[in-house]
């Protein structure tokens, strides 16, 4: 008896298996629109047309909080409508939950490109960029980060673009600032760092403070701590013993109050506490380190709140999605990288096409962002400029406004 | 030499934390012999209590409670979510015969689901329970030792409470009637239910007790370094381990398992780096379990009880 | 119809997992959550083998392998590394499960940390997809008629296996290990034939796996993702090798159905889909252990 019931189960399950397949493999081929017929950049279709930018980005988990993202990108929307910048293209944002997994950065890929017809998709994290860049050159749309900081991402690819700071100029940011702004001698001086594990573009900052560190004869004692962390107080015994000089966190989020603090528990007060990359506009910072966070210096994209009207509007827009909490450095990005999207428009892509959105953006020279003015490369690469801040007073300042990589 | 004392410090503070969530998850595992990985959800119940009653909102409107009281609020909280999981969820499961698997995986389904809900609710955002800013410290310095020590108050008070809450759980359990009758329960069920005691209340006392302990564990932690949502499994299974570790069956035991973890978890930091002390937690478990099963202080009956398992 | 070709291939990699995880689990009654590690293992087994990066790990560098051979070494190095660790077998209840968690972890941490071999966090890409004829397998709907096949073929082994006299040895060792103890079976042997066999399936699925995203990443094999496995399987019903494919169709519909129920704002659907599997587990070990067409009111 056992037996039959378990054919029919059987033939039942292989049955609907079999059919979703066919379903599946039999379906539309062609996953992109038919690209516009070979005439100049079209005037503006009488009815309003509509230019889907997907966004593949961490929704839940442990890297939830990247997902505010997107309302930087959104409010970059906002000010692109209602400035008529774009004429009657309207741009609309399809957030995908990649839960920081490459398989389902992938997945969310496809859903976004076939099923949702988006011939631009945004993303974040270097892992998942990578793992995506082959599928959207299968499936021949249109792939932008505004955060992946591994400069070999759009290499060797026409439809990849990046326009995120180069995770190695930190490196060099702060070293110069130390070098050349502070007039520091490091030889023979000891700069610490607590870096976060399994994160790649941090690794490739540390190898290049590495280099750095070798030609000007100072050392790097590198301390790892788990994502989620919060006690530190053993790798600051370490590093205490070595009597730093400087001691820097590659961190972003929580870990980075949570460091600096431990560190003032301990007694560790080097001569400069350094962040690369991940301090500006981090909230947590000052809800959790509070005053101790005075005095921290870092490097970020030359970003400032406040400088122009624009640059405010950015602000309160995020500020108000986001419950009150200030724009930093990665969501001033991606508000760039929209615009960098919408100059596709501006200069008259059709924009059902990806493949004509990707000529017009390979010909972007450059943008003038809230993060500063970003210059592209042509073969999909972006620059901005680099400065230096300082926390004073719970408050992000600048103190060297550009500051160039070796 | 400092050095020396710096990490023992380090790894007693840690080791405290854990031997109170230890402490309660044996309590509990004691007597009604579950896996108990909700025991997470108790501790994240107090913790988001006392962030919200102090500077969190509900619904809106900003309590702004004193840290003592959010404690106090956020502790109860913890010791009712006891009473709710017992009620709700193994009662439910003990009516219905339920295999150790069963109820493992139902309690772990809550647990996510916990979390799940904290999650949408909550978001993963770092949660602290109080101001921003180091914890006041105490800077111990003599020359002719050679030491520079610092500790926060906060690591004393850690330490000398959860010394306090081991020695009063013990004189519960020698001294008090309840105390006794837990450990009837404990020891047969079915003669202590011949003799009259009321199983039913001993559960609910049980779990009630142990929730609070992982209540306590939970206000502490978020007081000093805050919290998320994701944390529950992770405490769930290192207090799971420190029983295992000091021997089931054992309350000192759990205790010394408790301690024990943080000293491996703190030992791996220092000599191998950060990301090396969870794993070691998870090592000593594992040559724990396999070459000394009944752990460090087992008692005799539960090492026979563990060869049948 | 790509995304839904994707969602099939990843059902058709599911089911070798959910699969082999229940003839540990429902026929043999080894509850292991450190599936997902094996996975790992054959995963970065197979980039290792394969890779054609243009700066792998240094210690990839030396292999080169085809294809298929490659797929099998996976599926070996994961039975090895089951063998490895199957010390753990001796455990019963509580114990073996808490032990395979911390296999699990030990796992995922050497690939994360033995960078020379695994390039740590930097994972391994550019891992290739299978060829036939010349032609390279590219869109997931060519992928597919590739990974259901394979899939399908392990399966049936499984089926082979569980249904045969074999298969009740297995349920007899679940049930009453001294039984089969007093009939002559070696049982803590055959634990550990299933447990490296059931491995070794997973060791292949994970090479599948790595040659469909064509990256391998420590990311992707962690503990949530044996605690989903297990899910799948216990939900289709253990100690029937049907119920784990009901099972993984169960998880995809879910996991991405929840995308498209409107009134959620993007944000919300990781929390909301932890929320929904968690409360069906919940209900499912409360009024149905067994599953949709399990065997066993898992005790």
């Amino acid at each position: 008896m056992q037996g039959i019931k378990s054919i029919r189960y059987g033939l039942l399950a292989f049955a609907a298996v079999a059919a979703l397949m066919t379903v599946v493999a039999c379906g539309g081929d062609d996953p992109t629109p038919t690209p516009a017929p070979a005439a100049p950049a079209a005037a503006p279709a009488p009815e309003p047309q509509v230019l889907k930018v997907g966004f593949t980005v961490p929704m839940s988990g442990t890297y939830a909080q990247w997902g505010r993202l997107a309302s930087g990108m959104q409010c970059a929307i906002d000010e692109l409508h209602d400035s008529g910048e774009l004429g009657n293209v309207t741009m609309e944002l399809l957030p995908e939950d990649s839960k920081a997994d490459q398989a389902e950065g992938v997945t969310g890929l496809r859903k976004l490109a076939s099923l949702d017809g988006a011939p631009v998709i945004m993303t974040i994290f270097t892992g998942i960029g990578l793992a995506q860049k082959p599928v959207a050159d299968e499936l021949e749309v249109v792939l932008v980060s505004s955060g992946i900081q591994n400069p070999k991402f759009a290499k060797g690819s026409d439809w990849v673009f990046r326009n995120a700071l180069n995770t190695t100029w930190n490196a060099d940011a702060l070293v110069r600032y130390i070098t050349e702004e502070a007039k520091e001698d490091l030889k023979g001086e000891t700069w610490a760092v607590f870096k976060e594990e399994g994160n790649d573009s941090l690794d490739l900052q540390i190898d290049r403070l590495k280099e750095l560190a070798a030609e000007m004869g100072f050392t790097v004692a590198v301390e790892n701590y788990q994502k989620g962390d919060t006690k530190f107080d053993t790798p600051i015994t370490k590093i205490k013993k070595l009597e730093p000089k400087i001691v820097q966190t590659m961190a972003l989020g929580q870990e980075l109050g949570l460091i600096f603090n431990a560190m003032a528990q301990q007694g560790v007060k080097p001569d400069y506490r350094l962040s690369g990359g991940g301090a500006e506009g981090n909230v947590d910072l000052i809800r959790i380190a509070g005053d101790n966070a005075n005095g921290i210096i870092y490097s970020a994209p030359a970003y400032e709140a406040g400088a122009d009207p624009r640059t405010q509007r950015f602000v309160d827009c995020y500020s108000k999605a986001q419950g009150g909490d200030t724009p930093d450095t990665y969501a001033a990005s991606f508000y760039d990288g929209t615009l960098f999207i919408a100059e596709a428009v501006k200069s008259g892509a059709d924009v059902s096409s990806a493949a004509d959105i990707r000529d017009h953006l390979a010909k972007v020279k450059s943008v003038h962002g809230v993060s500063g003015r970003w210059d592209y490369t042509s073969d999909g690469d972006a620059w901005a400029p680099v400065s230096i801040g300082q926390v004073q007073d719970g408050k992000f300042v600048k103190i060297v406004s550009q500051i160039e990589p070796y | 030499m400092d050095t020396f004392i710096q990490i023992a410090i380090n790894a007693l503070a840690l080791g405290s934390l854990y031997a109170l969530l230890s402490l309660g998850f044996a309590v509990i595992y004691n007597t009604v012999r579950i896996f108990h990985v909700l025991h997470g959800a108790a501790f994240l119940v107090a913790g988001y209590s006392t962030y919200w009653f102090t500077k969190g909102e509900i619904f809106g409107y900003s309590p702004g409670f004193n840290i003592w009281v959010s404690a106090a609020i956020g502790i109860v909280l913890a010791g009712v979510s006891g009473i709710v999981m017992e009620l709700f969820i193994y009662r439910q499961f003990r009516k219905k015969g339920a295999g150790f698997l069963v109820s493992f995986l139902g309690s772990l389904a809550a647990l996510f689901f916990v979390e799940g809900m904290l999650i949408t609710v909550a978001k993963t955002t770092h949660r602290m329970a109080r101001p921003g800013g180091p914890l006041p410290t105490v800077n111990i310095q003599n020359e002719a030792l050679g030491l520079d020590l610092y500790f926060t108050w906060h690591t004393i008070n850690t330490i000398w409470l959860v010394a306090l809450l081991v020695v009063a759980v013990t004189l519960f359990f020698k001294y008090t009637q309840w105390g006794r009758m837990i450990r009837a329960v404990a020891s047969n069920p079915d003669l202590a239910v011949a003799v009259g005691i009321n199983a039913s209340h001993v559960y609910l006392l049980v779990f009630i007790l142990g929730s609070t302990l992982a209540g306590i564990g939970g206000v502490v932690q978020t007081y000093e370094t805050g919290i998320t949502p994701i944390v529950g499994i992770h405490l769930a299974i290192t207090a799971a381990g420190g029983v295992i570790i000091g021997g089931i069956g054992s309350l000192p035991g759990a205790v010394v398992g408790g301690l024990a973890l943080g000293l491996a978890q703190t030992l791996a930091a220092y000599f191998f780096g950060g990301n090396w002390a969870e794993p070691a937690g998870f090592v000593l478990l594992l040559l724990v379990v396999l070459f000394r099963p009944y752990g460090l202080h087992g008692t005799r009956e539960h090492r026979e009880l563990r060869r049948l398992l | 119809m790509d995304y839904f070709a994707d969602l099939a291939v990843k059902l058709s990699i599911f089911a070798i997992l959910a699969t082999s995880l229940n003839m540990s689990v429902g026929y043999t009654g080894l509850m292991s959550l450190s599936h997902a590690g094996f996975m790992g293992v054959g995963a970065y087994t197979f980039a290792i083998l394969t890779t054609q990066s243009t700066n792998p790990p240094p210690g990839a560098e030396m292999f080169n392998l085809p294809y298929w051979p490659a797929l099998l070494v996976a599926g070996i190095i994961a039975a090895v590394a089951a063998i490895i660790v199957s010390p753990i077998l001796r455990l019963r209840g509580h114990f073996f499960v808490l032990a395979t968690v911390t296999v699990q972890l030990t796992m995922v941490q050497v690939l994360l940390s033995w960078k020379w071999m695994t390039n740590g966090s930097l994972a391994i890409r550019d891992v290739p997809r299978p060829s036939f004829l010349g032609h390279v397998v590219g869109s997931p709907q060519e992928f597919l008629l590739f990974s259901v096949p394979v899939a399908i073929f392990l399966i049936l082994v499984i089926r082979q296996l569980v249904q045969s006299p074999y298969g009740r040895v297995l349920t007899t060792i679940r049930a009453n290990p001294s039984v089969a103890e007093s009939i002559g079976k070696n049982v803590g042997f055959v634990r550990l034939r299933v447990f490296a066999t059931t491995a070794f399936m997973a060791g292949i699925a994970g090479g599948l796996f790595c040659s469909y995203v064509t990256v391998a990443a420590h990311t992707q094999f962690l503990v949530e993702f044996s605690t989903f496995i297990l899910v799948m399987v216990v939900l289709g019903g253990s100690g029937r090798w049907m119920g784990s494919i009901l099972g993984v169709l169960g998880y995809i519909l879910i996991s991405e159905g929840v995308r498209f129920i409107p009134g959620i704002p993007p944000t919300m659907v990781g929390g909301v889909r932890t929320m929904l599997f968690a409360g069906l587990l919940f209900l499912a070990m409360m009024y149905r252990p067994q599953g949709l067409i399990g065997r066993y009111k898992l005790e």
